[in-house]
């Protein structure tokens, strides 16, 4: 018997239920249903979702269930995105979901969402050659519009935009009935966005552009472009002529000139304009859409997890060049935040005995030491503040909402101010959270103050931890006064947190 | 040219009359068998039964309701009534006089109808015995006059009207103070033989229970005297409207059912000769037209004489029966079904070959450990089906089953609704049919957890999984394990239950969503093979020819230089022959003593053809109403034995008509050798058991000569 695994989404537009099989040499689907439901049309008109559609929505679960018992299939995923996520009553959804049908929805947050998609991306990317180009990749879900920069293997930059094809047919769908130019709206209302882009990214060269979502794949088949090898290829003329064919035409029309179903009709028009915006970064001379569906990412991460894990570790990578091309942008200084993540780190890894953090947690601690200084590209004082609010409004590629809010605090309480109950940007930290940024915050302390002047006077450092007291020794040849004096100073909160002593020891190099 | 004119356009309803025509000529063949032309006559009633409670129903309706819209073929429903009315008037008159000659025949076969009259005394006192015994509890006389209004008669029940006058002495209850004009009604008991044997010496003789009734009514009506006594049926209109919303559909369909027997009257059936006052009563009392009366010279509902053609004994008066052959693919094979189906598509030919393959596959998956799920969709399915009780067993044997039983499928909805009710018990997930659409695909898979994953068994097929129907009907199936075919059967299932949208599909093509246009595609398709300087050919075998959309393509395609062969068993709405327009399309018809079921589709492709088997005719109810799938067989072998099948049942010279101009049906001329096709596809698959057979001796011929050659 083979194994066998299955994701449930719930989607802005649609149920889905996927059936794989691991199989030597490729993952097998072996059933594939996707049930129309537009739960996003309620969540982004009326802020909730109807009771009508949450009971279909369990209805259709738990007839997903029945082929999942056809199966017999144990390991069943379950995700959902912006619909639920952004609905108001998204608590009592999920648990009546957990009553009716006994499954378990994991709410992905949107940076979660666009991980899976752009681990699918690069992978097919890495499959298609494209490896040593640069290329725009731009993913539309419903609720948002994920672009990145894709360079050299890596994901360079990467920005999340709240547009999504649905969202953007809701916020102005009403505009629509007054004005037969309505593409003319969308593409002025987007001109702001590309203002935005333009900021964020290096727009050079960029010779590809990677499309993926289910909007290109029904504009793919709209221009009627072959697929080969899993991949759609649509030329710039091609997808411009279609855009002159149907700019000017509202959704019913739409739907009966190419027989769409109501939801994709609506979706159409901003989908294109989104793409056609975003295009015009690029000098690709095609839309190269691969076949990349969250749900099929998920189902391969959980049958071959020891490979997705491997690429997990890519991605740490990328997460880390995301983070320091945002310290990049900011005018960072390169080579302290180098050091302090170095001797932070060190001491992290030397004092897992009494921290009992992970990897994930050690990655965001090497991101808040990148980042811990970022703040003072805006101004000397009070750079932490700043550092927060910077960290806070960026999107870190592979780092979720919650975990960037961790590293915006740790890079918060890094300087002089110690975590305070009274601090909004702290108390509205869950309680395991607040324990984790004062951790984070109180090592990271200790690694900034051996780079007090920030010119790198330890050449190496040890840490050894005894019973009741933690000692770093730092190898130098140089006058350290400061750096001691300072280490004395910051330890304070490590003696708090972890309940022991902080002692630095300098040592001379042979 | 306008390919819509009504001039191109043969009416559908015509065109099913003619229909029944071509099975009237086969009761009216001198070559058929006596008692095959019995069972062809009842076929004949039966037919019209449907069409008196459909078609000339609803044409009711219509004028009724004031519409008076041309049809395709232009015409507007009263004149269309009246043409057909006349019609059947003429094929009743012919049924009796071909009934006649017929029993009359079958004197001659010591098989004689007599009337009472003429019967001895012991034969009486057998008829008294068995009027006291059997008939006349489950009599119920029913009075009509002021108080007691005309009780409702069950659609299609064999009914006696009486006409009394009581005496003044008789102390009856009647209110006719002057014991005039009293009415009465009784029903001919339908749990009886309407046949019943009277024993006689050296001849088998039968009298008709209604006139051993009518000897009897004074037994019934005591203290009144009967003045008249006459026979009679009702045809009622069927097509009550059933309400698809319903909370649950399997209470909703026993209640429509129900109300079927109950619809407007549309066809009076009376004895000949039959009282002038019983005449004007039944006719004033139902509300009913002059045309609407078929006065027969005969036994009313001829339908009776289905089950009498299998009377013991008389063997000679029948066709020798084509016995199933075991399935060539599957003949002699050891190994599993599943290793067999695995290994090859394979092919099934009804009823030449054996319904038992099918079988067998539920009945190994039933069994079988690796099996995870098996699915079916069931439309007409016999009393005591085999594979239901494999499913049922399936399904307690923890297997999950999931069960699409469409319930709407005509005049079968009560035997549905009982096995689907077993079904549900035995634990099957049983599933109703889609709200607005009949599931009338025939699809069955197989989920089986292999050594190497997951592989999936289906079987596709014209006809029902019916094993009765199957030794009658002719229809094709093929079992293929290539996950294409898998995936798309796998998807369709999810899509039947509810539970998804409908995928791109690999294989199939699906009604209502994309059969149509596919059709339309592979038609248009030949088009470009002539204008590109190759031969363009189809082949197309159905039951019936409809769809004017289709139609078009037809014509434009002979225009255009495809040559066109269509084998259209009923009606055709298509005109053959005409020149410039449609001279390429040839049509034949095929009535034998097998129902023509199978819908088999060649397109020559440019010399590389593409072949597809499927549930659906070309009918807009087929291509837009209903569930549909087309499958190709892409396996060589089996293309082969496909090609074949339409070359044989193509050159048909015995039982085929061919569609002249006009429309009507004129037998083929015969050049050279007789060629019945049904015959010749059970002489071929006979011959290819016997060539396996003869093999398999050689086999063992030459192991046993090479083991004495050992011994010296």
């Amino acid at each position: 018997m083979s194994e066998k695994a299955a994701v449930i989404y719930i989607g802005s537009s649609a149920l889905y239920l996927k059936i794989g099989e691991k199989r030597a040499d490729n993952m097998k689907i072996l059933e594939s249903l996707e049930y129309p439901l537009s739960l996003g049309h309620d969540t982004f008109k009326k802020d909730k979702i109807s009771f009508e559609k949450v009971d279909e929505t369990c209805r259709v679960l738990k007839g997903f269930l029945k082929l999942t018992d056809e199966y017999r299939i144990e390991k069943i995923k379950t995700v959902a995105t912006t619909a639920i996520r952004e609905a108001k009553n998204r608590d009592y959804i999920l648990d009546q979901i957990k009553v009716k049908t006994g499954l378990q929805v994991e709410v992905l947050d949107d940076s979660e969402e666009k991980i899976h998609i752009y681990k699918g991306m690069s992978k097919k990317l890495k499959k298609l050659g494209l490896n040593d180009q640069q290329a725009l990749m731009c993913y539309i879900g419903t609720g948002r519009l994920g672009v990145s920069l894709y360079s050299k293997g890596n994901i360079k930059y990467n920005q999340n935009i709240r547009i999504g094809s649905l969202k953007l047919s809701e916020l102005l769908g009403k505009i629509q009935e007054k004005t037969d130019k309505f593409y003319l709206v969308l593409e002025e209302y987007l001109r702001s966005f590309t203002y935005m882009l333009q900021k964020s990214f290096p727009i050079m060269n960029i010779s590809h552009f990677v499309v993926c979502g289910k909007e290109i794949e029904m504009i793919a088949n709209l221009c009627e472009v072959e697929k080969e090898k899993e991949s759609w290829y649509i030329p710039k003329d091609k997808f411009q002529n279609f855009y002159d064919q149907i700019k000017d035409k509202t959704p019913i029309q739409l739907l009966n000139m190419y027989n769409l179903s109501p939801e994709k009709s609506e979706i159409l028009l901003p989908a294109m304009a989104i793409y056609k915006t975003v295009f015009n970064f690029t000098q690709a001379e095609k839309i190269i859409a691969p076949f990349v569906f969250l749900v099929d990412v998920l189902l391969y991460d959980t049958l071959y997890s020891e490979e997705s894990r491997g690429w997990n570790d890519v991605f740490v990578e990328n997460t880390i060049i995301s983070a320091k091309s945002i310290g990049e942008k900011f005018y960072y200084n390169k080579k302290h935040a180098e050091v302090v993540t170095g001797f932070t780190l060190k001491i992290f890894d030397g004092i897992k005995a009494i921290h009992g953090l992970g990897d994930r947690e050690r990655l965001l601690l090497e991101i808040a030491a990148i980042l811990h200084d970022v703040g003072k590209y805006i101004s000397l004082k009070r750079h932490y503040y700043h550092s927060y609010d910077i960290i806070y409004a960026s999107s870190i590629l592979g780092l979720n909402n919650k975990e960037i809010e961790i590293v915006a605090n740790v890079a918060r309480y890094h300087s002089a101010k110690s975590p305070n109950g009274s601090d909004i940007n702290y108390r509205q930290l869950a309680i395991e959270d607040k324990v984790l940024v004062a951790k984070l915050a109180a090592i990271l302390r200790l690694g900034d103050s051996l780079d007090r002047s920030h010119i790198k006077k330890f050449e190496d450092l040890k840490v050894n931890l005894e019973a009741k007291k933690l000692e770093v020794i730092g190898y130098s040849n140089e006058n350290t006064l400061l750096e001691a004096w300072t280490f004395e100073q910051k330890s304070e909160l490590f003696k708090e947190v972890f309940g022991i002593k902080a002692e630095f020891i300098k040592k001379r190099v042979k | 040219m306008d390919y819509t004119d009504s001039k191109y356009y043969l009416s559908k309803q015509f065109g099913w009359l003619e229909f029944n025509n071509r099975v009237l000529e086969e009761a009216q063949d001198e070559r058929t068998p006596l008692l095959e032309r019995l069972k062809f006559l009842a076929i004949t009633a039966s037919n019209l039964d449907e069409f008196v409670m459909v078609t000339v129903a609803r044409l009711k309706e219509q004028i009724e309701s004031g519409y008076n819209k041309e049809d395709k073929a232009g015409f507007r429903p009263k004149e269309l009534f009246k043409g057909l009315s006349n019609r059947m008037h003429q094929m009743v008159r012919e049924q009796y006089n071909c009934l006649a000659y017929v029993l009359d025949t079958l004197e001659e076969e010591n098989i004689s109808f007599v009337e009472y009259r003429d019967l001895d005394e012991k034969q009486k006192d057998f008829l008294d015995n068995y009027f006291h015994d059997n008939i006349h509890p489950v009599l119920t006389p029913m009075a009509i006059d002021q108080s007691r209004p005309f009780p409702l008669i069950l659609n299609k029940s064999l009914n006696l009207v009486v006409r009394l006058t009581s005496s003044p002495e008789s102390n009856t209850l009647s209110p006719n103070k002057d014991g005039q004009g009293l009415f009465s009604m009784v029903r001919v008991p339908s749990i009886l033989p309407r046949i019943v044997e009277v024993p006689s010496d050296n001849k088998q003789s039968f009298i008709f229970m209604e006139k051993v009734i009518k000897e009897y009514l004074n037994k019934l009506f005591f203290g009144y005297t009967v003045e008249a006594v006459g026979a009679f049926r009702i045809t009622r209109n069927a097509e009550v409207s059933l309400d698809e919303e319903a909370q649950n559909l399997l209470i909703e369909m026993e209640r429509y059912v129900k109300r079927r027997k109950w619809g407007f009257p549309v066809r009076l059936e009376i004895e000949q000769g039959i009282d002038r006052k019983l005449k004007d009563f039944l006719v004033h009392s139902l509300d009913l037209n002059r045309e609407d009366i078929y006065e027969v010279a005969g036994p009313i509902d001829l339908t009776t004489f289905m089950d009498f053609s299998g009377l013991d004994g008389f063997d000679h008066l029948r066709y020798e029966p084509l016995l199933p052959q075991p399935a060539q693919d599957f003949y002699n094979k050891e190994e599993s079904i599943f290793d067999l189906i695995k290994e090859k598509d394979l092919l099934v030919h009804h009823p030449y070959e054996s319904f038992d393959p099918v079988v067998r596959l539920v009945q190994e998956a039933a069994e079988d450990s690796e099996v995870l799920a098996i699915k079916q969709t069931l439309y007409r399915v016999s009393g005591d089906s085999p594979i239901i009780e494999a499913l049922a067993q399936a399904a307690e044997n923890g297997k999950q089953v999931t069960v699409l039983v469409e319930l709407k499928a005509r005049f079968d909805e009560e035997n549905n609704i009982e096995w689907a009710k077993k079904l549900e018990k035995s634990g099957c997930h049983v599933v109703y049919g889609l709200v607005g659409l009949k599931v009338h695909s025939k699809l069955l898979l197989i989920v089986r957890d292999e050594e190497e994953g997951i592989r999936r068994y289906v079987h596709m097929s014209t006809g029902n999984y019916n094993d009765k129907t199957a030794k009658l009907y002719t229809d094709t199936g093929m079992f293929t394990a290539k996950e294409t075919f898998g995936s798309d059967v796998s998807a369709m299932f999810n899509l039947l239950t509810g539970y998804s949208s409908a995928p791109k599909w690999k294989k199939l093509a699906v009604a209502p969503l994309n059969l149509r246009e596919t059709f339309v595609k592979l038609i248009r398709n030949e088009v470009e093979q002539v204008r590109s300087g190759k031969e363009g050919h189809i082949i197309a075998k159905m039951n019936s020819l409809v769809d004017s959309g289709i139609i078009k393509e037809l014509y434009k395609a002979s225009s255009a230089g495809v040559k066109i062969d269509l084998i259209v068993r009923g009606m055709c709405c298509l005109k053959s022959g005409i020149e410039g327009f449609s001279e390429n399309i040839r049509v034949i018809s095929i009535i034998g003593r097998l129902l023509e079921h199978s819908r088999i589709f060649y397109f020559n492709n440019g010399a590389n053809p593409k072949i597809f088997m499927s549930s659906a005719d070309w009918r807009p109810r087929n291509l837009d109403r209903r569930v549909e799938a087309l499958f190709p067989v892409e396996d060589e072998d089996l293309k082969n034995r496909v090609i074949n099948l339409l070359d044989i049942t193509l050159r048909d010279n015995v039982k085929a008509r061919e569609q002249q101009p006009d429309g009507s049906y004129k037998r083929v001329k015969r050049k050279g050798k007789e060629l019945e096709s049904q015959l010749e596809f059970h002489r071929l698959a006979k011959k290819a058991i016997k060539k396996m057979d003869s093999k398999k001796v050689i086999a063992l011929f030459k192991q046993t000569s090479a083991i004495d050659t050992n011994i010296h």
